[in-house]
């Protein structure tokens, strides 16, 4: 039995959210959102309720590989199977300058998306969709404890990122 | 200049520490200037992020419900023929078993010769019937229920799977 479009709502922000921190194109995103919530449709009523964020985001993360290797094929960059995570997924974005804003969200937001993968995703699914440890874990199809330590290493990139461009002043507590 | 991150400070942040060991982190805090400005950067970041959710545009979530209607309306003519298949199906097996039962029945000695012989002549037309209503069935599922899937393929867009 299809799940109502009801249903769907309370996953779309962070299905539209995740796809775009991957690709870094609005069209894209919203294509692969749209994809995502009709297998959703489809699917979700066979997924238990507390499990179906973690396989929305596991849905969202192949389909934006699949875009991400898709608009290779299209630009005809060719890459190892081996490397097409890091190679399709590192930022083309220069280092973080501290003279480009003085916003601090903004800041982070840019250093989010400097981080290489996977730990750009992990901190993402951990610290702004607040999924639990074992969920990354699946979505990510890593071990748990080694879920745990890239998290610790994103979290410490972060921190070194926006060190380097935040003032002494503004790193005083 | 900020030094190397403490290695407790994220299981610090996250409150997986013993009372001891939370201790022991607060009192090195308290003296260390640079572990003190790492953590205040630290929950700064914490705090921020919720608000870096991404927002899902009202025309993009619309686009996807107005396709699922669309795939709903695809879908309603097959499964109202397969509805209406199983109305035949059940039928057809009702007058079966029945037709059965009473073929036993005129087994007994309570009806006459005749009156047996024209109860199976009435029968067998009856089972003529079915078989007929059972023939159109199999006509009608193999030509409008399942027309594509065992003759061509209709052009139309492959969904993802």
């Amino acid at each position: 039995m299809p799940l109502p479009p009801s249903a769907l709502a309370a996953h779309r922000h962070r299905i539209y959210g995740y796809a775009l921190r991957l690709l870094r194109d609005q069209q894209e995103a919203a294509d692969v959102t749209q994809d995502v919530l009709i297998r959703l449709w489809r699917h979700g009523d066979g997924i238990a309720p507390e499990r179906r964020a973690a396989w929305v985001m596991r849905v969202t993360r192949n389909a934006s590989l699949d875009a991400l290797r898709a608009r290779q094929s299209r630009t005809r960059y060719i890459v190892s199977h081996d490397d097409i995570d890091q190679s399709i997924l590192s930022n083309g974005h220069s280092p973080v300058a501290a003279t480009e804003s003085a916003d601090f969200r903004a800041l982070l937001d840019r250093a989010i998306d400097d981080l290489e993968e996977p730990y750009r995703s992990i901190v993402v699914l951990r610290e702004i969709e607040e999924l639990p440890y074992q969920d990354i874990a699946d979505v990510m199809d890593l071990p748990l404890n080694t879920v745990k330590v890239y998290l610790h290493r994103g979290r410490r990139r972060l921190r070194e990122a926006l060190t380097a461009c935040l003032s002494a002043e503004e790193l005083q507590p | 200049m900020i030094s190397t991150a403490h290695p407790d400070l994220d299981a610090y942040l996250d409150g997986a520490m013993t009372d001891a060991e939370r201790h022991a982190i607060e009192a090195h805090l308290a003296s260390c200037d640079a572990c003190a400005a790492e953590l205040a950067l630290a929950e700064r970041i914490s705090e921020e992020m919720p608000a870096l959710r991404g927002q899902c545009p009202d025309d993009v979530f619309d686009a996807a419900v107005a396709r699922i209607a669309r795939l709903e309306r695809d879908r309603a003519p097959i499964r109202a023929s397969r509805l209406r298949w199983a109305a035949v199906a059940a039928a057809v097996a009702v007058i079966g078993v029945a037709g059965l039962q009473l073929l036993q029945g005129l087994s007994s000695d309570r009806y006459s010769p005749e009156e047996v012989a024209e109860a199976r002549q009435q029968i067998e037309l009856a089972f003529g019937l079915v078989g007929k209503a059972t023939g159109e069935a199999s006509t009608y599922i193999r030509f409008e229920v399942f027309p594509d899937q065992l003759t061509e393929p209709r052009d139309r867009r492959v969904d993802i799977e």
